[in-house]
């Protein structure tokens, strides 16, 4: 089954970027004029998460079954990063080394976004994605 | 797996970018195909043999390798 269904039209990357770095700003902002404004905070968190997450579920210019393919191979190192940070937070606690607190499940979700996108930058790289375009190979 | 794809494109005079528009994809995975990075599905190796109007086994050999 190709995964063509299940992502987002091209369009949707610039809302995703557009509502991630609005929320970052309006949050900054936010926690410079008023500490204590824990609410509103979280909301701009979700925003923020929900903007990235439309970012990495958006289609590429040209999408293709390659770029399907990289998308997987990405998907997999993000699963398996994701996968060790868990673990390792599930010893922390049983330790009682509580050092991460309330952020560890949006730290993870986070984690996920950048360790998916950083390997599906890599990987189009490796690939020769973003060479200078050679079209009149023969 | 070896593939005559740019052999097949040399014969008819055509850029990666012409194949790519053909069948749909990017002219990176022409390039991908070509220098055995990637290996094609049945569906675009079908629609590549039948731009060169010939088969997928004339196109696609495996090797002791694969």
């Amino acid at each position: 089954m190709s995964t063509q269904k299940l992502i987002l039209p091209y369009k949707f990357r610039f809302i995703g970027v557009f509502t991630a770095v609005g929320a970052i700003v309006l949050d900054g902002i936010l926690e410079s004029s008023s500490p204590d404004t824990n609410a509103i905070s979280l909301g701009f968190k979700i925003l923020e998460i929900i903007g990235l997450f439309i970012f990495i579920n958006s289609k590429e210019k040209i999408e293709d079954e390659r770029i399907d393919h990289l998308r997987l191979i990405a998907f997999r190192i993000s699963y398996m990063i994701v996968g060790i940070i868990g673990i390792l937070f599930l010893i922390f606690d049983f330790f009682r080394l509580d050092f991460i607190g309330k952020e560890g499940i949006p730290l993870l979700i986070i984690t996920m976004i950048v360790s998916y996108q950083l390997a599906f930058l890599f990987l189009r790289r490796k690939e020769g994605d973003f060479a200078k375009s050679n079209s009149t190979e023969l | 797996m070896k593939t005559t794809v740019k052999v097949e494109r040399a014969k008819i005079n055509i850029t990666q970018d012409d194949l790519a528009k053909a069948v749909g994809v990017s002219r990176q995975t022409i390039n991908s195909i070509e220098t055995n990075r990637y290996a094609p599905s049945t569906i675009l190796s079908l629609k590549i043999a039948r731009y060169f109007n010939t088969t997928v086994d004339e196109l696609f050999k495996l090797e002791e390798t694969d």
